[in-house]
């Protein structure tokens, strides 16, 4: 009602000549009230369309092109494996160059990968696993009762050996080889040389003082040695492995990470879902599988979100190109963590087909967007980008291991979905 | 978002009908309402309620196919009829009254003002969306109906104190921004 009627109850003086003067005239109001209207309508859509949910392409991928795209996903690690094993740390295609920087946290994280491949059943790639393993063991450093590695002189990072301990049990679960139990045990007491009284843990160990650098925490490296406790936990479940785990498990689930470290928002940590999976099912409370369920949200949004990338036109203006591997694949391999999590933990099970329909969808933008080799071919440096994704003319060696990782996962659930439909 | 992941159906239905209310704004509509004897109000206010309720409905009973068709998950559509409603409920808290409009008389009331714009809205067919493509039909049309009857209930009222009125159509202004916070969080933590 229409202003300066609403003032007066029942005099109604302005709306009624109003209304009269309209009954006269139905095309009049039809013009002045419903295009305007309609106008506003579409143009509505049309922001709604393009700037809030553009369309979710999901390209069709069968079962055998996912594993066949984390078979040369691995096939750029191991060819771009120099003989001390050490990967290309990165490559730029647009000039033509090699990136000499080099991160051993990556490192050991892409020798991870490599793991996850060979016991998927690719045993072609444990030479290669052995050999990147090989750099980081040349650099073990040994003191008193525990193990750790550190880069040239450098501090020890505590993910680095994270990855170490959750590769080398991938490697004795694929080979049966135990003649790294007790260093995998130095490197566990390691781990929890940093682990604080709340269950934090801190991300360097300093040589010289032989003591963890105080103050000093990193937001995945919590994560990363998370997932190795509790993988020594199920290997060695009267190891005493389990209680520390549970502590920083905790720390993690209740978002004081984020709270200590100035974080807004809590961290999509892929690396807290890998520990999730590994947590023996009696230590998985409410607490838990809540975390779960929450870290399952973040995933499926930043693939929803990829989904909507087209990386042209208007759409670069709302949604950018598409993300860098390393970051998709990351949301892919914890969402494929929690899947199988998902898998033994009924409290869960309501979620697995939405997640493997996520891990579905996203295992096909990573396939359709892998260097194939006749690409490839077609470009100089072939063997340092077939089997890549590129982020912006760059490829480096944890885009690689993430959509590697990301890829074996969804290749399981899609092969685990066609057995439900038959 | 314990009210709307939950898997009480109750729970669910009274967060569909709080929400459909909420957009609807019974208090504004009232106010949108042309001044007249209360028999001859009644009639065109239920027929364009009739009329929306079958618009609506057919959205919500489509909205599997339709969001299917565009390529829309429920998950990210929840996030953007967040945002919809969101700013309308803004909108709604700085203007709680509409724009001196055109409207039909008699029963051409029931089309115009009525059903539109006061009923039909965007934050309306965002909800149906939603709730049909989320929701069982229960929850999407059953509590759809329910709250359009509530808002021909209130459009019968009469209007005495003009402020009190504003006041509420602030309030179910309030209202629908916080069913559009619940839904932007709601959307975020859906796989």
């Amino acid at each position: 009602m229409q202003r300066g009627v609403h003032g007066s109850t029942l005099a109604a003086p302005s709306h009624v000549a109003r209304a009269s003067r309209c009954a006269a005239s139905l095309p009049l109001t039809v013009r002045r009230l419903l295009f305007p209207y309609l106008f506003v309508w579409v143009l509505g859509f049309a922001v709604i369309r393009i700037a809030v949910v553009p369309a979710e392409v999901c390209p069709d991928v069968t079962a055998d092109e996912v594993h066949a795209a984390a078979v040369a996903s691995a096939d750029w690690l191991a060819r771009n494996l120099d003989e001390d094993g050490k990967f290309v740390y990165g490559y730029n295609r647009e000039t033509v160059e090699v990136n000499p920087d080099y991160n051993i946290v990556r490192h050991a994280g892409g020798t991870m990968s490599l793991y996850q491949m060979v016991l998927a059943g690719e045993t072609d790639f444990l030479p290669a696993a052995d050999r990147a393993m090989g750099y980081l063991l040349d650099r073990l450093v040994v003191a008193d009762d525990y193990a750790t590695i550190a880069d040239h002189g450098d501090r020890a990072r505590l993910g680095t050996v994270g990855f170490v301990v959750s590769s080398l049990i991938m490697r004795r679960e694929a080979t049966g080889d135990t003649s790294y139990d007790e260093l995998m045990q130095q490197f566990g007491r390691f781990m929890l040389g940093q682990q604080l009284p709340d269950g934090a843990m801190l991300a360097f160990w300093d040589r010289e003082t032989e003591a963890p650098s105080p103050n000093e925490r990193g937001p995945f490296a919590t994560g990363e040695a998370l997932w190795a406790l509790f993988e020594l936990d199920r290997l060695y479940p009267e190891g005493g492995w389990d209680e520390p785990a549970l502590l920083t498990a905790q720390y993690l689930a209740r978002g004081q990470r984020e709270r200590d470290e100035g974080y807004l928002a809590r961290l999509p940590d892929h690396w807290a879902a890998y520990s999730l999976e590994a947590m023996a099912p009696d230590l998985r409370d409410e607490e838990m599988v809540e975390y779960a369920r929450r870290l399952a949200g973040y995933f499926s949004m930043r693939t929803r979100i990829e989904a909507q990338r087209r990386g042209e036109g208007i759409n670069v203006l709302v949604r950018y190109y598409p993300g860098p591997p390393a970051g998709v694949g990351t949301a892919g391999e914890g969402m494929a963590a929690l899947y199988r999590m998902a898998a033994e933990d009924e409290r869960l099970a309501d979620l697995r087909p939405d997640m493997a329909e996520r891990l579905e969808c996203l295992a096909g933008i990573q396939v359709k967007s892998q260097i194939s080799a006749s690409q490839a071919a077609a470009g100089p440096n072939p063997g340092l980008t077939e089997g890549a994704w590129f982020y912006l003319d760059y490829t480096q060696v944890d885009g690689q291991q993430h959509v590697l990782s990301a890829l074996l996962g969804a290749e399981q659930a899609m092969r685990e979905m066609e057995e439900t439909a038959e | 978002m314990i009210l709307i992941s939950t898997e009480n159906t109750t729970a669910i239905m009274v967060f569909a009908f709080i929400a459909y209310v909420a957009a609807v704004n019974p208090p504004r509509l009232r106010i949108g309402l042309p001044e007249s004897h209360g028999r001859a109000r009644f009639g065109p206010l239920l027929a364009g309620s009739a009329l929306v309720f079958v618009i609506t409905a057919a959205l919500a009973l489509s909205a599997e196919a339709m969001l299917d068709w565009f390529q829309i998950t429920a998950e990210s559509w929840r996030m953007a009829s967040g945002i919809i409603v969101g700013l309308v409920g803004a909108r709604v808290l700085v203007a709680p009254q509409r724009a001196d409009e055109p409207v039909l008389d008699g029963w051409g009331a029931a089309l115009v003002p009525v059903a539109f714009p006061l009923l039909f809205t965007p934050q309306l067919a965002a909800l149906a969306v939603l709730f049909g493509g989320t929701e069982s039909t229960t929850v999407a049309v059953g509590m759809l109906a329910l709250s359009l009857a509530v808002t021909v209930a209130v459009g019968m009222m009469r209007r005495t104190r003009e402020a009190l009125w504003l006041a509420s159509a602030r309030f179910f202004g309030a209202l629908l921004i916080i069913v559009a916070v619940l839904e932007v969080v709601e959307g975020i933590r859906d796989v």
